[in-house]
């Protein structure tokens, strides 16, 4: 079996061909699933005319392996990560990060999850059958110009808002049925788009269970009737379909962050009603981390316009005033200690953005949001957090097992890719 | 023309430049909501192939990504 990025087409629009990118295909890749204690090994090709890296988003990995700007694959060169999986089961995913390109391959296809399981999933009573009753949702929109081709750019406005697309694909389809059974089914949701922040919700209304947070299992479920991920966040839900409508079916919506309303997909059930399992109350249980353990407090203003009016080379996207240098250490962390990181998204005048703040390596806890608790679906292992124009968010990490260079970056990747993006080092 | 000046004019500038620019693009997308989608539910979600541990006797999972 040989697997790399690579170049391709799909059919996206009627009649028309689209030039896309994708894993060991024409868009997207395939699930890896492996198991908490497993040694990961990949072989991985770039067979693109350009260069690319494969960073495993969320992963607990040793940097060298972290598949950041750092790690660059060149055209027509093998890349061979080797590393052990030490964490808890939890719904991950990999894409390209290669400086000032991750847009752009994102965009083209280059996406897929990274499933790890372990003893706690496994002994659960939760849907697992990965195409049965346990599917993975990547939810992406794009732009297209008339003849089929992305219509991707980045021109001013699209540095500062990201690009936000007006047609919806999940899993790479436009407006998708799934057939499911009439039962509990567990849908792991990937917010994979560029910059756009999502609220998902079904038609009907429906109550539905959240299970888990970007970083593994929540210590109990949480009923939801929407559901918000920025840009490179995910979640784990379980929707009852027992009472689903064969002739109707149920559609999903997925509304963009001041943008358009979607029915993204349609969920319809075809078979007999089957046997009903209670949901488990408990969970995963998790250390949370105490504040007294923090040996410091670091503060990251995010900063979206300054006065610097550097906005045409990416001027106006900082983190504390300075854009990404790969040359440059910006944050230096001691290992096996546990730290609080501020981040304030404090965008001047009238460039308010959201911003969606992503940790390579670590997994991560929201302490508080100006000072107020975080809601109960963020209660759990995050390793990318939303923090809206104005907002002080909280966040505590401790920094276990590698040293080595990693990023931090807003997940916004128009936001990325034009500086908005730090390395901090783990040292002994 | 003091520094505060100059500074609120290029921006003003930069911003009409800018949105006319962001006009101008939008106009050769075609826009697509609820009301304008092609095809309703007509095409099954693609789901990802899995690849799951394949060496099975030492416990390494060994991808060719």
């Amino acid at each position: 079996m040989r697997f790399k990025a690579q170049r391709g087409s799909r059919s996206f629009l009627p009649g028309t061909t689209t030039p896309t990118m994708g894993y060991n295909g024409d868009f997207l890749g395939p699930t890896i699933r492996v198991k908490n204690g497993q040694q990961f090994h990949a072989d991985i090709e770039n067979t693109l005319d350009e260069p690319t890296t494969v960073h495993w988003h969320g992963l607990h990995v040793p940097a060298k392996w972290d598949g950041g700007p750092r790690q660059v694959i060149p055209t027509g060169a093998h890349w061979k990560p080797e590393f052990t999986i030490r964490q808890p089961a939890a719904t991950l995913w990999y894409h390209p990060h290669a400086m000032g390109l991750t847009g752009e391959q994102v965009y083209n296809g280059l996406a897929g999850l990274f499933i790890i399981d372990d003893e706690v999933s496994e002994r659960l009573n939760i849907p697992k059958q990965y195409g049965r009753d346990d599917f993975p949702l990547i939810i992406q929109d794009r732009r297209f110009f008339q003849d089929g081709h992305f219509a991707y750019a980045q021109n001013m406005m699209d540095v500062m808002n990201g690009v936000i697309g007006n047609h919806l694909l999940v899993n790479g389809a436009e407006k998708p049925f799934l057939d499911v059974p009439r039962e509990k089914v567990r849908f792991r949701v990937v917010n994979g788009s560029n910059s756009s922040i999502y609220r998902i919700s079904f038609a009907d209304e429906r109550p539905f269970f959240q299970i888990a947070t970007d970083g593994g299992l929540m210590e109990k479920p949480v009923t939801l009737t929407s559901l918000l991920l920025s840009a490179g966040e995910r979640a784990e839900i379980i929707v009852d379909f027992a009472d689903n409508n064969p002739a109707a079916g149920v559609t999903l919506l997925v509304k963009q962050f001041n943008g358009q309303l979607f029915e993204a997909m349609r969920f319809t059930s075809t078979g007999p009603a089957e046997n009903q399992t209670d949901l488990p109350q408990d969970l995963a249980a998790i250390n949370w981390l105490k504040e007294s353990d923090a040996v410091r407090t670091r503060t990251f203003v995010m900063k979206t316009m300054g006065m610097d009016m550097g906005m045409m080379g990416g001027g106006g996207l900082t983190i504390n005033g300075k854009h990404m240098d790969l040359k440059r250490i910006d944050e230096t962390v001691k290992l096996g200690t546990t730290e609080i990181w501020e981040i304030r998204n404090s965008s001047d005048m009238m460039m308010g953005m959201p911003h969606s703040m992503h940790l390579h390596d670590v997994q991560f806890q929201i302490l508080d949001r100006n000072g107020q608790t975080p809601e109960p679906r963020e209660w759990g292992h995050k390793d990318t957090v939303l923090v809206m124009p104005g907002e002080v968010t909280r966040i505590i990490v401790r920094f276990a097992d590698y040293t080595g260079i990693y990023m931090y970056h807003c997940h916004l990747l128009e936001h990325e890719d034009n500086g908005m993006m730090g390395q901090f080092e783990i040292i002994r | 023309m003091n520094r505060r000046q100059f500074v609120k004019k290029s921006l003003a500038a930069l911003i009409l430049a800018g949105a006319g620019g962001y006009v101008f693009f939008n106009a050769h997308i075609p826009h697509s909501g609820i009301a304008e989608a092609g095809e309703n539910f007509t095409r099954p979600l693609p789901v990802p192939p899995l690849l799951e541990n394949l060496s099975a006797d030492s416990g390494k999972v060994r991808f060719a990504l």
